[in-house]
């Protein structure tokens, strides 16, 4: 039988110290979509609260139960992050299994905020929850998971540009910070 | 020359620098100009036009006169302001437009021919003959006029871009803003305060003069420091606030790295974007001057400026000075000057009754200086007694000042006009002028320093109290607080040129002619005689332009208006503008699973795809490209084909959706079946095409073509929220969560039964068979379907295993006799089909147009469906798809060619169609290519004449059938 061997999104890609912020591939997990269907979002709600204890994200708003988190993705979508047996709960929503589609990327330090407002056109310094907006090019979901920690998700195929569009701001700024 | 006992510069750190080749010395916290003044260097630039020699004329991002050119090779950076300039150890600067030296321009000549370049002389003078003016004219004009030059090499240097929020943005770090930002601050509101220069403090950095019971400076250290240790306060130095635009949003220009030797990875400029609930600006004023004749000799300057190069940097411009204004403010210049022990040779004040301000210096009141002496230099001043008898004093220095002018660009950026002050000659912002912005201090004409302070903090309080914080305040400091007095003096009358606009060298003369000519409104007055058109903006000249030009007119000021501002307030560098789209960060990469950098890769969008995959000992793309060909119709082929557009829909309801999107019908498609459709857009005209497969009862998976991707997922959005938002169905992108592959040839089945954990065959997968398959236990999708028209599947698995498949999948079809093919054979290949792509389903092409009128069903409706039916779309005569095969030997048909009939002479009236697609079939051996064709499907065997006019490329083609490899399909049912 053949063996088929996994790779990440972002390659060979290691965690990176640049001044004073990390930049780090996040470790895989099962990254779910959810989208009710139209006129459902109560009773997913309350199916979703039954089963994990989180609710469905208002627009721009993340749920939480213990290690599994629900990110708001779009009109009518959010992204179930961690691991829950969903097909064998009959919810009444598209459930699309995304852990390969998105790539994650985790953004750390006290600059981390700083770094991000050279790529991202949102007011990352004093956000909560998620937005999606787009980091130079790419379209991405980006969440605040701390006061100095964020998350960044984009398309697989993208996540080298991500990783790159992210060191560059970060060198730059680690540069800028070493000028008299 | 330097003054003893003044400035801020650390006299202790002295910086060598270069100016043209010659050493010089400054100190730290010196700028280019005053480094210069201070080493007794007067000239330091040749005027726009007239090659005129010219000094430093303001200690600001104003200045006209000292542009320099810094640094060199490919990092030159030209037009920098010397004033502007922090003087660094090893800064290299050379002057600009002049040949061959700054000291002997042979351009100079030009001020010779003055009275022929007047206001408008190249648009009577280089008239005739006509021709001339491209070649001639205007190549000379353009060497012996202008500025700095790039060195037209890209540069190394980075340019960066940034985004920031605030609540209350403060443009401007003198008095005012510093209380703006004080007290926005202390209410709570999240506050950015930008200044264009190195330090805050503004005007209080150049003034002798207490703030409290302290020095001023000493007060600015302080209000500094308290921001600073503020979390919701932040400091932009070097940030100079461009323009304002809609809703609160805000360029800024910040100077990262300009006062270093090297950057060291740094960007160079960053240009900001911010946005801001609430603003305030406090940008200051501009001395502006008094034209009389030759008032642009080196060592002319504006009198505030005077007093900055004293005060800040200790420099004077010469040993012997003389001081000459209509208002208070040039009083306290000549008082500086004197009590920093340099000569002052004369205050001079136009007006008679004027008290002299300035302590012990020789006072001339009622005088007017008609004349300034000496050419690279000033060596003397002519003045006019209130009798009007004249005589000559000599003097190396002046400084002028006709008034403060309020720094109110900003204010009308958006298109609203100022208004003029009759008690303060000058025009102030209207309120509201941009919405949500306040206007504190000078720069909305409250000129003391006490005034500066007030106003600053109650615009910072009112700009917090509107948006819910609650404010009482700071304490404000006692400070000076002396009316602002003057009588307007522009320009003083007598013979000679007298300079208005010193970057365009544009004279009181060229303005009255203008008038005179009737380019009497001030917006035809500027662009006739160029007034306020250079780098600077006119920031030192309009006010007076448009003065002479309502004298001339015999309008009043108010009524003769201002010219627009627009921005940038001061020059922005077009690579900061484009910051963030150097190399790669132009645009984001988008690589398969399977990508390899070693490849010959093309662009599709975004994507990467391999053009062709080579072999050792292929030295063209077409020896690749035909062996991969054969290979997949003789063996077995493997290409990624995971950039195509893929969206799980799921629902109940998702064939009535497909049903309404496709023009043929879906809903009785059966689960574990896939089928081809094809998309319309609302005009009727074909959108996309791709298969759709039914994975079970409520879940099917669309394909787009890479393409269309987007567009189709945006159809789909709009179509359900539009159309149909009540169908129980969801739809989203899995393109990145698939990684998958075409296995194609005769061997392809060969190939999987060796690979999958369970065998397929055609019983169990017939051709538009889809289903769950298994590969090493891990859960893939198999397609059975083929767009190069051999036995073929599609195989996908979780993008995770995407790479480590593909390179299975190869090294499996290399022992089977094929291997890895890319995008060329894979076109081969379908053109050899007659498949479509979008070159032939450009936006312009109907279904009837392909020959796929009957996939519009007629039993149902679907988007596109009635408006596809119109008379003229249907029409016969309409260009149809054709195949295409030149007659002629080695005769080619190249894309974009056109096609005429056989003896028709090949014009644009007997065009018949065009060429779309073209390729060298290994199959047929022989050119075949893909068109439309008018009545094309009824002229099959007819011969047409294909012209590339273009290329002059001229060939006899056969008209045959699209399809001209295995017309019936049997390969890829076998």
């Amino acid at each position: 039988m053949v063996n088929l061997k996994t790779a990440s999104a972002f390659q060979d890609v290691d965690a990176k110290q640049i001044g004073t912020v990390t930049v780090c591939p996040a470790d895989e997990r099962v990254l779910t979509l959810i989208a009710p269907l139209p006129g459902q979002t109560p009773a997913l709600t309350e199916a979703m609260e039954g089963a994990l204890g989180l609710g469905f994200p208002e627009p721009g708003g993340v749920t939480r139960a213990g290690d599994i988190r629900c990110v708001w993705m779009g009109r009518d979508q959010a992204v179930l992050i961690g691991s829950a047996p969903l097909a064998e709960w009959q919810w009444p929503a598209l459930i699309s299994d995304q852990s390969d589609g998105w790539a994650v990327l985790k953004v750390s330090g006290p600059e981390a905020a700083e770094v991000l407002a050279r790529s991202m056109p949102i007011n990352v310094r004093a956000m909560e929850g998620a937005a999606r907006t787009q980091c130079g090019h790419i379209p991405i979901s980006v969440s605040r998971i701390g006061p100095e920690n964020y998350e960044i998700m984009c398309f697989r195929s993208m996540a080298h540009s991500l990783f790159r569009e992210i060191a560059h701001s970060a060198a730059l700024l680690a540069a800028r910070r070493e000028l008299s | 020359m330097r003054v003893d006992g003044k400035g801020r510069i650390d006299r202790e750190a002295p910086l060598t620098f270069r100016f043209d080749g010659h050493d010089h010395t400054g100190f730290e916290g010196d700028t280019l100009a005053s480094a210069l003044m201070g080493d007794g260097v007067r000239l330091m630039g040749r005027s726009f036009k007239y090659h005129r020699p010219r000094g430093v004329m303001t200690a600001g991002s104003e200045e006209p006169n000292a542009l320099v050119t810094t640094r060199s090779g490919t990092r030159s950076d030209p037009n920098v302001r010397a004033t502007v300039q922090e003087l660094y150890e090893g800064l290299e600067a050379r002057s600009q437009n002049r040949w061959p030296s700054l000291g002997f321009d042979l351009l100079g000549m030009n001020d010779l021919a003055a009275p022929f370049l007047g206001a408008g002389f190249y648009y009577k003078t280089f008239m005739w003959p006509r021709a001339f003016w491209e070649k001639l004219y205007e190549p000379a004009i353009r060497r012996a006029a202008g500025l700095g030059a790039l060195s037209g090499k890209a540069t190394d240097e980075i340019y960066e871009k940034a985004f920031a929020f605030c609540d209350v943005l403060v443009i401007g770090g003198g008095p005012a803003g510093l209380m703006a930002a004080l007290s926005a601050g202390l209410a709570g509101a999240d506050v950015i305060l930008c200044d264009e220069d190195a330090e805050f403090g503004g005007r209080l950095l150049a003034e002798a003069e207490q703030v409290g019971d302290a020095p001023a400076f000493d007060w600015v250290q302080d209000t500094v420091a308290r921001l600073n240790s503020m979390d919701n306060v932040r400091l932009m130095t070097r940030t100079t606030v461009t323009g304002a635009y809609d809703q609160g949003s805000f360029g800024a220009l910040e100077r990262v790295a300009h006062h270093v030797a090297d950057a060291a990875g740094a960007p160079l400029e960053c240009f900001w974007r911010i946005a801001a609930k609430r603003s305030v600006l406090c940008a200051g004023a501009l001395e502006r001057p008094v034209a009389f004749r030759d008032n642009d000799r080196p060592g002319v300057m504006m009198a505030g400026a005077m007093r900055s190069y004293l005060n800040r940097w200790g420099v004077a411009p010469a040993k012997s000075l003389a001081v000459f204004g209509n208002n208070d403010d040039a009083h306290r210049t000549a008082r500086d000057l004197a009590q920093a022990g340099v000569h002052v040779a004369a205050l001079i004040d136009s007006r008679a009754d004027a008290p002299n301000l300035a302590g012990d210096v020789p006072y001339f009141p009622g005088h007017l200086v008609t004349r300034a002496y000496g050419r690279r230099g000033l060596e003397a001043i002519q003045l006019r007694r209130p009798d009007g008898s004249q005589f000559k004093m000599h003097v190396q220095g002046l400084g002028v000042s006709g008034g403060w002018n309020p720094s109110l660009h900003l204010s009308c950026h958006m298109n609203v006009r100022p208004e003029w002050r009759d008690d303060i000659a000058a025009f102030v912002p209207r309120p509201d002028a941009v919405p949500g912005m306040r206007v504190a201090g000078s720069a909305c004409g409250q000129f003391s320093t006490a005034e500066c302070l007030k106003s600053g903090a109650g615009a910072g309080q009112e700009a917090a109290q509107d948006l819910g914080f609650a404010a009482s305040g700071p304490q404000l400091p006692d400070a000076e607080d002396a009316p602002y007095r003057l009588r307007r003096l522009w320009a003083v009358e007598g013979k000679g040129r007298a300079w208005l606009d010193f970057q365009n060298d544009v004279t009181v003369k060229d303005v009255v002619q203008a008038a005179a000519e009737n380019f009497a409104s001030v917006e035809h007055m500027k662009r006739y005689t160029t007034q306020g058109m250079a780098p600077d903006q006119g920031k030192s000249s309009n006010m007076l332009a448009l003065a002479v030009l309502a004298d001339a007119t015999g309008r009043g000021i108010p009524e003769t208006g201002t010219t627009t501002f627009r921005p940038p307030y001061t020059p922005v560098a077009i690579a900061a503008m484009g910051a963030g789209a150097q190399g790669k960060t132009y645009a984001p990469e988008r690589f398969t699973t399977s990508h390899d950098d070693s490849l010959p890769n093309i662009e599709a969008g975004l994507w990467y795809r391999p053009s062709y995959v080579p072999k050792a000992g292929e030295k063209t793309w077409r020896e690749s490209c035909d062996r991969e060909v054969q290979m997949v119709r003789s063996a077995v082929g493997i290409c990624d084909v995971s950039t195509l557009g893929k969206i799980d829909l799921q629902g109940p309801d998702v064939g009535k959706l497909l049903d309404f999107v496709y023009t043929n019908t879906f809903g009785s498609l059966k689960p574990g079946r896939a089928r081809y459709g094809l998309m319309l857009r609302e005009d009727g005209f074909v959108m996309d095409d791709g298969t759709c497969a039914r994975l079970d009862d409520n879940r099917w998976l669309m394909t787009s073509t890479t393409a269309a991707a987007g567009q189709v997922m945006r159809h789909l959005d709009w179509v359900q929220q539009a159309f149909c938002p009540d169908l129980a169905l969801r739809f989203t992108s899995v393109t990145e969560q698939w990684a998958q592959f075409a296995v194609a040839g005769p061997k392809s089945r060969e190939l999987l039964n060796d690979l999958l954990d369970q065998p397929i065959s055609d019983e169990t997968f017939p051709f538009m068979q889809c289903g769950v398959v298994s590969v090493g236990g891990i859960t893939a999708r198999l397609f059975r379907i083929s767009f190069s028209g051999e036995h073929a599947y599609e195989i996908a698995v979780p993008a995770r295993y995407g790479a480590s498949l593909f390179e299975t999948l190869v090294s499996r079809a290399e022992v089977l006799g094929g291997g890895a093919y890319g995008m060329e054979a894979l076109n081969v290949m379908r053109i050899e089909k007659g498949h479509i792509t979008h070159a032939e389903i450009h936006g312009a092409t109907t279904a009837f147009d392909i020959g796929f009128g009957r996939m519009i069903a007629a039993k149902k409706d679907c988007v596109g469906k009635a408006m596809a039916a119109r008379p003229g779309l249907i029409d016969t005569a309409r260009e149809q798809l054709v195949g295409l095969r030149p007659v002629d030997a080695g005769g080619e048909a190249p894309s974009g060619a056109h096609l005429f009939d056989a003896g028709a002479e090949p014009v644009r009236e007997n065009d018949q169609g065009y060429v779309t697609s073209t390729c060298f079939s290994p199959s047929l051996g022989e050119v075949r290519a893909l068109g439309f064709l008018k009545n094309g499907p009824d002229r099959h065997g007819e011969v047409v004449k294909l012209v590339d006019h273009m290329r002059g490329i001229e060939t006899r083609c056969e008209v045959t059938d699209p399809v001209v490899f295995d017309p019936e399909g049997g390969r890829l049912r076998g």
